[in-house]
């Protein structure tokens, strides 16, 4: 993938978060549905977060790719 | 719950740099600035990204995503006053986690420390003790019900402090530099998390940083009560120092040691819990 990808990722999994925060503080039913998406997405949120501001916004040589 | 994770994420970075700089200063050492580890997160998060060729892809990746996931499930299971036993199933799963991180890069390093894992397995035994424990105790295993039973009753870390001792000894064992740390000593270079490098580094970062401070907030909420947030994060604070206090005086046992004295803690607790269970 590369950084629009990264970055597109990170939006929409911050605008998912975001929600189901709201969701959780109003209480919504069923309680355990906001707090599942949470516990799915906010891990995709740190590592696609990571990934985009880690990505370079060159073209590179080709990484070296471990032994 | 969201607007609590992050900074939880940063607080436990936090109490990571601290617990470095309490050891290090007992032996007389500078140590690093409090702030060390929420650097050296960022600085993973900067550096080059890649997947070992030795590794198992798919497993390398989504064991990092797993270990937050998880840690932030049992966040939510402590702040809403959940049962103790999915807080013991998180327990369980992130010895998972700690085992796959290991053996997914595919580096020997990484594998003793996934073996050293397995064996470590005794780390959790104490929990059991904790939760049969406080079961005998409050009548209940909902973290809420534990919080109003001491609100009447005052804090059980009086009340039923082998107990709290327990629960304290498996802290002590998910704490780095510790002396049940055998999965990620220095012989075995970082242990389970050696060929896990930039990104996927800072995410585990991210995750320790969730599972000191959901620890931390268990232990308090467990065996003082529920507290005001700054005299919460006081107590954290002061159980933190105290481990890294044992952790600075203590050597890293070797695995079979650790194993054992595990056990017999928790043959000694297993016998206090019986005759607070027969003689009331």
């Amino acid at each position: 993938m590369n950084k629009e990808s990264y970055l597109a990722v990170t939006i929409i999994t911050a605008v998912i978060l975001v929600l189901s925060g709201y969701a959780v503080s109003i209480k919504i039913e069923p309680g355990w549905l906001p707090v599942i998406v949470v516990v799915l997405t906010f891990p995709v949120f740190v590592l696609a977060f990571f990934l985009w501001w880690n990505a370079s916004n060159v073209e590179g040589d080709i990484p070296f790719t471990g032994y | 719950m969201i607007t609590l994770i992050i900074p939880a994420v940063f607080i436990g970075l936090l109490f990571h740099g601290i617990h470095r700089k309490v050891i290090a200063r007992i032996q007389e050492r500078p140590g690093p600035p409090v702030w060390q580890e929420i650097l050296h997160t960022l600085k993973f998060s900067f550096k080059q990204t890649w997947i070992p060729k030795t590794a198992s892809m798919p497993m390398y990746v989504f064991i990092v995503a797993v270990s937050i996931a998880i840690w932030t499930g049992a966040f939510y299971i402590v702040f809403s006053g959940g049962s103790l036993l999915l807080l013991f199933a998180v327990f369980m799963l992130h010895k998972i986690t700690e085992h796959g991180l290991g053996l997914s890069s595919g580096s020997p390093y990484g594998k003793f420390g996934a073996i050293r894992s397995v064996m470590s397995a005794a780390s959790e035994i104490p929990l059991f003790a904790t939760i049969a424990g406080i079961y005998v105790v409050t009548g209940s295993l909902m973290i809420s019900d534990i919080i109003r039973y001491q609100e009447i009753n005052g804090p059980l870390l009086i009340g039923a402090f082998p107990i709290a001792v327990a629960m304290y000894i498996v802290i002590l064992s998910k704490m780095h530099y510790g002396p049940f740390s055998i999965i990620e000593a220095k012989e075995i270079v970082s242990g389970n998390r050696t060929e896990h490098f930039g990104v996927w580094r800072a995410g585990l970062e991210v995750a320790y940083a969730l599972k000191t401070f959901v620890l931390l907030a268990a232990f308090v909420l467990l065996f003082i009560g529920a507290l005001p947030w700054y005299l919460m994060l006081a107590a954290m604070l002061g159980v933190l120092v105290s481990l890294s206090f044992v952790c600075a005086f203590t050597p890293m046992l070797s695995p079979f040691d650790a194993v054992a004295m595990q056990t017999v803690i928790t043959g000694v607790l297993a016998v206090y819990i019986i005759a607070l269970g027969v003689i009331g």
